[in-house]
């Protein structure tokens, strides 16, 4: 059923009722208002790469062919992974097709204030998957913070370590399921809400019990937390006091349910059905209020085409009668793109701070990259999987800025909404403030397995992107030690070493969403905390990570 | 053990006290030490404990009863019985069952356990007598106030309060009832299909003895899933319990079953509508929903794979027959993953069928050609072994598990195997060390059996497995006490674990029947206890709210997972890690904003599915409400009997059961315009504040106090009351939008004295289901009383009490 085919002016009702009779304190920070407005508050949006996300895929050391090089080591163990014998071309000319490559200290690199921080990686050069199109020319323009060495998961069991990623909290147990999300805890300190988008309500979102900055970060309080998965849709149906009630069976069910749960909310409901109250007011009143707002705002079309068949956009080559063709493998993300874009419309109204995203399948033990034959002459083809590159595009395909590496390149997620947010009817300044947060549970082993993947590993790559990030590199980018790892028969399980824990810069991340509250939300950073400090790479390296 | 009882043993008792603790000498010298120890015990009780008197001796027959003792005897009641027993260490439970041929009335029986009146009912009632309350000798007394009744009392029993099995606190013969029983089936069965008679009989039962029956891995349990004799639909109680055949049974176009036989290729394992078969083998009565819940589990969380890798449906059906078919056979536990551990599926899901032990020419030696996924959660998600404090765990036994297995591939003949080829020519044939022990075997088949006990009996094992059981299935909110209780059960089992046992036994226990215990139902399990408390016989199951031959029957399931995003049956929303959790649920507005909506704005998808002119075969079909709803003696339905029915039916309890819940339930049923003559709009039930909006409206037209429903609703005039646009304003007054959307409390309503005379009105309403009179001879009548039960149904459906299970 589709709340957008009820009428307009039954929503308006309805909330007058709600607000009337129900009361309107439900979701905390919801305010009423008819016109748009801009991004006034800094929000932080994070996409949990579930599933532990082969970053060293994504960005590789350049090609070496000085044979005890790290760039030397890296491809020779990365034969089968990048599928070298099946595609039948080189290490070297993958590199030099696929990859766009940066030299730290480089023109480029210096012309864009890119950073390096502690100065780790003088000289280094590095390759960016090409088809990550927005991501690099995020970087060339200085808004990309690569954090190497990133560990937010201590243990390779995914479950467990998407727990400690989660909650920020490398020390959390199995056993500690009931404990806060970092998310949840920057929505609580900065006093707006933590709105979940992802296809489960995501635990880094889960709120801390009791008020910044003296909140119990082991217990859950959800009260500033909502799911949404489609926010043009989201609401409750309700019945209309202006047409006649006397036949009108779904209206007389709607009064019935809505009667029932105001009523029970006057006395004491056991536990376990608590949810479901704070849900009957929660969506009543976040859907009353979003669709009053987004009836006036159209799906800009990029976004649109994400998901779905846009004339115009990603015309089939091989098909002269195709007019177009969504642009995402998985549409599930384009739906996210599309959500956010919502809530930022509607922001003065629902007070995000804090929103969360997820794209899935990075667990890849098998066939790590695919290379389907149709994507010689289809290129864009959005209907072939492959394999984790499928992720890799979905998110960061697309193009930034005035020049880009490939004009040419379709607007894929972020790329598509970083296009579309500047030109809403309400001005640009919705961009610098806010600030992504890229990261998977774990790291992958170094060196491909016997199925053409990598098995689960430990320290890994995790991005921090905006424009108020000092973009560059974070810690050493290819270990030194590891170039003796990837030869060692000794090592069964050779991966990358973790040096950073997320407490370490996440914490800053937090503080430029929510000033001051770093502490609070990653308790381990505090100076009175006792026991071991989280990781860090080298003291006091991102303490610029923010500006 | 039963006699007259004989007042003489306590003096004796005391007697014997007083002369030893007043002779110590004579003590000392002549008792053996464990001796002296047995009287210590008795003078101890006598003298440290709280002791009372006893209570006068009731007049009438008396019984005296040991503990532990079940009389075997048929008592005739006619006069006053009173049973006796001393004094206790322990607290006890006294139980019996009592019958009548007749009626019995309030007043008629009464029952004083020393002296206190306590209630008592037809049927078992069990008397909670704990240490602090029993007195030296204690007295249950019934009382016979009315000569005439005739009454029988059996199984006269004084039981401990303390039980247990499998070293789980076991629910008594008194906490053991129909609430306990309806629990029970919500959580472990997806609310099953068990009769209310089945249900008092299990009620009735010991629970030991009743959850033989309730929980088995038959393919077949028609107590917990009967066919009613009245269905022609009945394949399901003799054959297709397995999912192969269930869906080979769907598909066929020989089979007897009412979807059009055009309409059947979507099912079976070549049919893209093969989970939705699945959810039809849940709903289907004639086999064993158990059964179905934990190969559900076991596919979709503890085992799972994913039709959405390369597992095709076929080797799907194989993995979930395979591990029920160890399951109804008995094997322990271990055995039973091990069945999983070597299945097509599970070498499918990972890709290790593709692991190979050869000879690396750039290494010079052998090497694994392997990923080591299922390596490491053969571990993990099998066992609950993360490697905690082994240094060894990721180095070692992760890549030796993953030699274990090798060359085990799954071949394609047209399509890959539904089982594996165990190889030895590329299989590490040599002893491997995997958790600290030595595997041995000629291939990975003979391997993986050598393993599974050693990963059963793991630490890490016992304290993790059974806490990953029962936190799934039936428990959000184990407390670290519970967790161990569980461990310790687990762990009594010895090495041959019975899942099937410790399900029962904790089924029965004290640590799910607390009231600490929460379950929230995922989408999955809402969607089938909606459908199995709606549908009544299999043509509902078989539609599944789908419409065929001209009309639709059931409830939907799988539509509403979907519309949830909660992933498809054997498409678990997280892989292997599982399908959507109870807590992803609970916490997904978008699962409740689905549910709600539905049932409100797309109402009618309950209300009228009651009947169909063609859809059985070309034949009409109507809704059996009338064979399962309570009549009373003058062979009618009664609102208030129909409406406590029903929530009783869907929440399990009568606990929460109070007039604000009556207030919604008694409008939608009888707040009709049940005219036999003028039977058009008699479906139209008003639900209860608008009801409450016309009856204040006829109050204030009619200048009277007294509104009586008959008038009010079937009177000439009885759309003037509550109407827009009949008060000087276009739309409803300002007084009949107060009282459309006024907030009826619990508290309102019991102080509204019209409130309360419209509840006392609606409550001996009848529901004319089996009406002969008025137009179509009552046919017209009797669709709206069927679609007016089940708009109230779909009021239950909507309220919180669906999302869970706990204490209400």
């Amino acid at each position: 059923m589709s709340i957008s085919n009820m009428n307009r002016r039954r929503f308006l009702q309805s909330a007058m009722y709600s607000s009337l009779l129900y009361g309107a304190g439900g979701f905390p920070g919801l305010s009423s208002n008819a016109s748009a407005a801009a991004l006034s508050n800094r929000i932080l949006v994070n996409l949990n790469l579930s599933g532990g996300p082969d970053m060293r895929h994504l960005l590789v050391p350049a090609y070496d062919p000085a044979p005890d090089s790290f760039g030397a080591k890296y491809w020779n163990h990365r034969v089968r992974s990048h599928q070298l014998v099946e595609t039948g071309v080189s290490a070297q000319q993958r590199y030099e097709q696929d990859y766009y490559e940066f030299e730290i200290g480089g023109s480029t690199w210096n012309s864009a204030g890119l950073v390096d921080a502690a100065n780790l990686n003088s000289g280094i050069k590095f390759g960016i998957w090409k088809e990550a199109g927005w991501l690099i020319d995020m970087l060339r323009e200085g808004n990309v913070a690569l954090i190497c060495n990133a560990v937010g998961g201590t243990n390779r069991a995914h479950d467990l370590s998407s727990l400690m990623l989660s909650q920020g909290n490398v020390l959390s147990g199995l056993n500690n399921r009931d404990r806060s999300g970092w998310g949840g805890r920057v929505a609580r300190s900065a006093g707006g809400n933590s709105i979940s988008m992802s296809s489960s309500p995501s635990a880094f979102c889960f709120g801390p019990l009791g008020m910044a900055p003296n909140y119990n970060p082991n217990a859950i309080d959800n009260v500033d937390l909502i799911s949404v998965q489609n926010a043009r849709e989201i609401g409750l149906f309700d019945y209309d006091l202006e047409q006649s009630q006397q036949g009108d069976e779904d209206s007389k069910m709607a009064r019935a349910a809505k009667s029932y749960y105001a009523s029970l909310r006057q006395q004491n409901v056991a536990l376990a059905y608590q949810k479901f109250m704070d849900h009957e007011l929660k969506v009543r009143d976040f859907g009353e209020k979003i669709q009053g707002r987004l009836e006036s705002v159209p799906i800009p079309t990029l976004i649109e085409a994400l998901y779905s068949n846009v004339n115009g956009i990603n015309i089939d080559p091989n098909d002269a009668g195709n007019t177009g063709r969504r642009v995402l493998l998985r549409t599930s993300l384009g739906g996210q793109i599309r959500n956010l874009y919502d809530i930022i419309a509607a922001n003065d109204l629902l007070s995000p701070r804090v929103l969360s995203m997820g794209y899935g399948s990075w667990d890849s033990h098998g066939d790590q990259r695919q290379v389907p034959g149709v994507l010689a002459t289809d290129p864009n083809n959005p209907y072939e999987y492959r394999g984790i590159e499928t992720g890799l595009r979905d998110i960061f395909g697309g193009q930034y800025g005035a020049n880009p590496i490939d004009p040419t390149a379709l607007h894929c997620g972020f790329s598509a909404l970083w296009e579309s947010l500047p030109l809403r009817l309400d001005g640009g300044s919705d961009l610098s403030n806010i600030v992504v947060t890229v990261a998977g549970e774990f790291g992958r082993q170094i060196r491909d397995n016997g199925d053409s993947g990598t098995d689960h590993g430990k320290g890994n790559l995790m991005l921090v992107i905006g424009e108020g990030v000092t973009g560059g590199a974070y810690g050493e980018m290819f270990q030194e030690a590891e170039v003796d790892k990837y030869d060692d028969t000794s090592l069964n399980t050779p991966d990358i070493d973790p040096r950073s824990e997320i407490d370490s810069f996440f914490s800053k991340v937090a503080d430029w969403v929510a000033p001051g509250s770093g502490t609070a939300v990653f308790p381990r950073t505090q100076s009175s905390y006792s026991g071991i400090d989280p990781l860090i790479e080298q003291a006091n390296i991102f303490d610029n990570l923010m500006s | 053990m039963f006699k007259k009882n004989s007042a003489q043993k306590l003096a004796l008792s005391i007697l014997l006290s007083f002369v030893l603790l007043t002779v110590p000498a004579v003590r000392a010298q002549t008792l053996p030490p464990e001796k002296l120890a047995a009287v210590m015990s008795i003078i101890n009780m006598y003298l440290l404990a709280d002791r009372k008197p006893p209570i006068d001796q009731p007049s009438g027959f008396g019984v005296e009863l040991v503990l532990g003792d079940l009389s075997p005897d048929t008592f005739d009641i006619s006069e006053n019985l009173y049973a006796q027993f001393d004094l206790q260490d322990q607290d006890v439970e006294l139980c019996f069952f009592i019958s009548s041929a007749s009626t019995i009335d309030v007043g008629d029986l009464t029952l004083e356990v020393n002296g206190e009146t306590r209630s008592i009912a037809l049927g078992e009632n069990c008397y909670s007598i704990p240490r602090h309350q029993q007195r030296e000798v204690n007295y249950v007394n019934l009382v016979v106030s009315n000569a005439s009744v005739s009454l029988n009392l059996t199984t006269l029993e004084l039981l401990s309060s303390n039980q247990s099995q499998l070293a789980l606190p076991r629910l008594t013969r008194g906490g053991w009832d129909d609430r306990a029983v309806r629990k029970v089936i919500k959580i472990f069965a997806f609310g099953g299909h068990a009769t209310d008679a089945q249900i008092r009989e299990w009620a009735d039962m010991y629970p030991q003895d009743a959850i033989q029956e309730m929980l088995t891995f038959d393919e077949h349990n028609l107590k917990l899933s009967p066919i009613a004799a009245s269905d022609p639909y009945r394949d399901t109680e003799t054959g297709h319990g397995t999912l192969l055949a269930f869906q080979n049974y769907l598909s066929d176009e020989m089979s007897s079953y009412p979807v059009p036989v055009g309409n059947r290729s979507q099912y079976g394992v070549n049919g893209y509508n093969f989970d939705d078969g699945f959810g039809r083998m849940i709903t289907v009565r004639g086999l064993n929903p158990f059964r179905q819940k934990i190969g559900y589990w076991e596919t979709n969380y503890h085992l799972a794979t994913n039709l959405d890798t390369e597992v095709s449906r076929h080797q799907m059906a194989v993995y979930y027959d395979e591990i029920m078919a160890a399951h109804e056979a008995g094997l322990p536990y271990h055995e039973v993953m091990g069945v999983a551990a070597k299945s097509a599926a599970v070498a499918m899901q990972y890709g290790h069928r593709r692991n190979r032990w050869v000879f690396d020419n750039d290494l010079g030696e052998f090497a694994c050609d392997c990923n080591d996924d299922f390596a490491r959660e053969i571990h993990q998600l099998f066992y609950g072994i993360f490697g905690e404090d082994d240094p060894n765990h990721e180095d070692g036994t992760i890549r030796e598990t993953a030699k274990m297995l090798t060359d085990m591939p799954v071949y394609y003949n047209s399509g890959y195997d539904t089982f594996v080829t165990f190889e030895t020519d590329q299989h590490h044939v040599a002893d491997l060390t995997i958790l600290g022990q030595t595997v041995t075997g000629a291939n990975a088949s003979e391997k993986i059996d050598s393993l599974m006990p050693i990963s059963m009996n793991h630490p890490e094992s016992l304290k993790n497995l059974p806490i990953m059981i029962i936190s799934v299935l039936a428990d959000d909110n184990l407390s670290v006490t519970d967790q161990q209780v569980l461990r310790n059960s687990w762990a009594s089992m010895g090495s041959n674990k019975s899942l099937l046992d410790f399900i029962q036994a904790y089924a029965i226990s004290k640590v799910f029947h607390s009231s600490s215990q929460i379950k929230y139902l995922t989408s999955h399990e809402r969607a089938l206890y909606m459908a199995n408390k709606t549908n009544f016989e299999n043509i509902e199951a078989f539609f599944g709210g789908a419409s065929y031959n001209g009309g639709d029957a059931g409830r939907s399931v799988g539509g509403l997972i979907s519309d949830d995003n909660a992933g498809d049956f054997f498409r678990p929303l997280h892989n292997v890690f599982g399908a959507q959790s109870s807590f992803e649920a609970a916490d997904s507005a978008l699962a409740f904003e689905n549910n709600y909506n539905e049932l409100s704005d797309e109402e009618h998808h309950l209300r009228t599915r009651v009947s169909c002119g063609t859809c059985d075969l070309g034949q009409p079909w109507f809704k059996k409400w009338k064979d399962v709803l309570p009549k009373r003696e003058d062979g009618r339905f009664y609102v208030a009997d129909v409406a406590q029915w029903l929530w009783n039916h869907v929440v399990g309890t009568t606990s929460n059961y109070t007039d604000l819940e009556k207030a919604h339930l008694y409008s939608f049923l009888g707040a009709a315009r049940n005219n036999p003559d003028q039977s058009s709009d008699g479906s139209e039930a008003f639900d209860f504040n608008f009801l409450m909006c016309m009856a204040e409206d006829y109050q204030r037209q009619e200048s009277v106090t007294a509104v009586p429903l008959s008038t009010m609703l079937l009177g000439g005039n009885w759309d003037n009351y509550c109407r827009r646009g009949d008060d000087g304003v276009g739309g409803y007054s300002a007084l009949e939008q107060e009282s459309i959307n006024r907030v009826w409390s619990r508290q309102s309503i019991e102080s509204s004295s019209l409130a309360q005379s419209i509840l006392s009105q609606l409550a001996e309403t009848t529901i004319d289901l089996e009406a002969s009179n008025g137009s179509n001879s009552g046919a017209d009548v009797r669709e709206n009383a069927r679609q007016r039960v089940s708009t109230a149904l779909g009021f239950i459906f909507t309220t919180p009490y669906v999302f869970a299970e706990g204490a209400k």
